[in-house]
């Protein structure tokens, strides 16, 4: 009995004298983890230990360990705030991550430009996170710029369409997609055919849907969010109009097949650059493996998650040190780098995400097009 | 948009099925406001009790969906009755402030209970009025919108002859002109009120019912459809009863036709000019009384 207590507190001290050799770089990470939302913190904080796991059991970076701190910020943006100050002063750590959630991002953006400390967004997809020049803060996920040329170039490459209609609801974010919907036009020398804006909680579209209808649009891209493009994709079904339907993300997520019922049928959805079906050889593999480890089929934000992870090492074996300045420039200049959810190369403002995948719904589930 | 006069008629029929829910509300407004002398701001909140019960009664509970809209609209009676006995009457002693601040209150409880109770996602009711457009010469017209006009018109001519044509209707219109003579020719003006709580919560529920095929079930569906009815009430003349029917109507259409043919997403914009240019005009209203 008392040769084994020697023993182990002989290995306790062998681990933690191994472990001042090389301290961890220590990452902390924000998001859901209890609440409504709690899925999506869950996932980002499980794909990211995941990543982290196959990191070190090769080594590492630098030769020494990623080691994260988990904090819940239960989707409300007074706590990142708090959880931020905690990460950068107490902990003292050396890169931050977070969150699914873009109001929380969006609180912390001034406490991260004020710390100088790499910032790495997997999920959140507001265009402020990165527009608005944080030159810290930089993004794994495709957003609706990307998302919205996907759209078009297929309605116009894929299906020969020249005559495509918007209809987005007016705030910031359908707005915003509705301008880059028609940039993504211009770039193929179209105009849309109509352009229709709504209210959030509008209930009958029948006007808009007869003026879109009149313009003899082919196809209709939908800019909103679940419950009103359930309506619409419902409406323009009772109406009989005869339009080939796309949707932003926000329209496809919620309840929205349950709302929508058979109505759904035929439209054409996009999603970021990762779905369990997704055909590509490695993220195959990443789901089997996943899967196998985890005993659940990996979503978006585990995805993500992994990538920021991934992207992160990369970046700190680029920079040879683990110096702020050092991670941030080399997180920047990072392009064409293969993730599970397509290649990330950063641009200007910090978007790393360049792919965007598209689905058919068909008899109520998304069928992705290869 | 270019013209075609079957788009048209088939925004003028969308537009009056609407108008027919925003006149039901407008109608609840005016009845509570003549009795109580009261702007009730949870007329909204009535509509989406009567729609969530009736999804309840019906989806979950396997009704028919007639006993589902019956049972329902006396659910919400009967709230509204207990709204009036717990809050309205107590309060009356105070100011008129003090109330309207009350029907606030109530309004965001019962708000509140609705997203504890039945959540923020909307519901889909199931399509009761058929699913199947109706065709005549190129205007695709939904039965549902028919129904709901049919319907909330039924109420509103049962409610004309109620207040025309029986002892009671006749007792509730003399309370609202004067409560001290109605209470000296010995008219019950405490049972009044009770009554003008009662059918005006219940025609908010009818409203929400009716509108629940059509559209989705949200627990905030009130504020929308309580703001279009108060609006409905002060363009047809505050008070008055056929001019909330024909406020409610006007309103509808007008934001129907302003969303066809001028801006969709100045609707609701739109709609309030309209109101604006008509209360300059005649600042009681298209149907109110002049007050000297």
């Amino acid at each position: 009995m008392r040769k084994v207590l020697i023993l182990v507190l002989l290995m306790g001290l062998l681990g933690s004298s191994l472990a001042l050799a090389a301290d961890p770089v220590l990452v902390g990470v924000f998001g859901p983890l209890s609440g409504n939302s709690s899925i999506a913190g869950i996932h980002q904080k499980e794909g990211a230990l995941y990543a982290a796991k196959e990191i070190n059991a090769s080594g590492g970076v630098l030769g020494r360990e990623l080691e994260f701190i988990f904090e819940d910020d239960e989707s409300n943006p007074n706590n990142t705030i708090n959880i931020m100050n905690k990460f950068l002063y107490r902990d003292n750590v050396d890169v931050t991550m977070g969150s699914p959630n873009s109001p929380c991002v969006l609180a912390v953006m001034d406490i991260i430009e004020e710390a100088k400390t790499p910032h790495i967004v997997p999920s959140g997809v507001a265009m402020d996170i990165t527009k608005s020049g944080n030159p810290y803060v930089f993004r794994i996920t495709a957003t609706d710029q990307v998302f919205t040329s996907t759209i078009v170039d297929y309605a116009v490459n894929g299906l020969g369409m020249k005559k495509l209609a918007i209809i987005n609801d007016t705030t910031d974010y359908g707005q915003g997609g509705a301008e880059l919907i028609q940039k993504a036009m211009d770039a193929h020398g179209l105009k849309p055919a109509a352009v229709e804006g709504y209210n959030v909680g509008t209930q009958d579209f029948t006007p808009l849907l007869l003026g879109i209808k009149n313009s003899g649009a082919e196809g209709l891209i939908i800019w909103g969010m679940y419950t009103e493009g359930a309506k619409i994709v419902q409406q323009v079904n009772q109406l009989g109009i005869d339009i080939q339907l796309f949707a932003s993300t926000g329209v496809t997520i919620g309840n929205f097949y349950d709302l929508a019922g058979d109505a759904a049928n035929g439209i054409i959805g996009v999603t970021g650059g990762f779905h369990p079906n997704k055909k590509d050889p490695a993220a195959q593999e990443f789901v089997k493996e996943y899967e196998a480890e985890m005993g659940y089929v990996p979503d978006m934000n585990v995805a993500t998650g992994y990538d920021a992870v991934k992207v992160l090492a990369q970046a700190i074996k680029n920079a040879g040190e683990v110096d702020n300045e050092k991670i941030t420039g080399a997180i920047g200049n990072i392009k064409g780098f293969e993730g599970i959810t397509g290649t990330i190369s950063f641009d200007e403002y910090g978007d790393g995400g360049t792919e965007a995948l598209l689905f058919k719904v068909e008899d109520g589930t998304p069928e992705l097009i290869q | 948009m270019e013209f075609h006069l079957q788009d048209l008629i088939q925004i003028i029929v969308s537009g009056i099925a609407i108008g027919t829910i925003y006149a039901l509300i407008a109608l609840g407004y005016t009845i509570i406001y003549n009795s109580l002398r009261l702007i009730n701001f949870a007329q909204g909140d009535m509509c989406m009790l009567g729609a969530v019960l009736a999804l309840t009664f019906y989806v979950n509970m396997d009704l028919p969906f007639v006993i589902s809209f019956i049972l329902a609209t006396l659910s919400v009676v009967i709230i509204g009755i207990i709204i009036e006995r717990v809050i309205f009457k107590p309060l009356r002693k105070h100011s008129l402030l003090n109330l309207i601040i009350a029907t606030i209150g109530l309004a965001i409880t019962i708000r509140a209970i609705g997203l504890i109770v039945w959540g923020s996602q909307a519901l889909k009711f199931p399509p009761v009025f058929g699913e199947q457009p109706i065709k005549i010469a190129g205007i695709i017209i939904m039965p549902h919108y028919l129904w709901v006009s049919l319907i909330g018109l039924i109420f509103i001519l049962v409610l004309h002859l109620f207040f025309t044509r029986t002892v009671t209707g006749k007792a509730m219109r003399a309370t609202a002109q004067n409560r001290d003579t109605a209470a000296l020719m010995g008219i019950n003006v405490r049972k009044m009120d009770t009554l003008a709580a009662a059918i005006s919560a219940g025609l908010g529920a009818v409203g929400g019912i009716l509108v629940a095929p059509i559209f989705f079930v949200e627990t905030n569906m009130g504020s929308m459809l309580g703001l279009k009815g108060f609006t409905s009430a002060v363009l047809g003349g505050f008070g008055s009863i056929p001019g909330s029917i024909l406020g409610g109507i006007t309103l509808g259409l007008a934001e129907n036709i302003s969303a066809g043919y001028i801006s969709s997403s100045y609707k609701n914009a739109v709609a309030f000019i309209i109101l604006i240019i008509i209360l300059l005009i005649r600042p009681t209203g298209i149907l109110g009384k002049r007050k000297y």
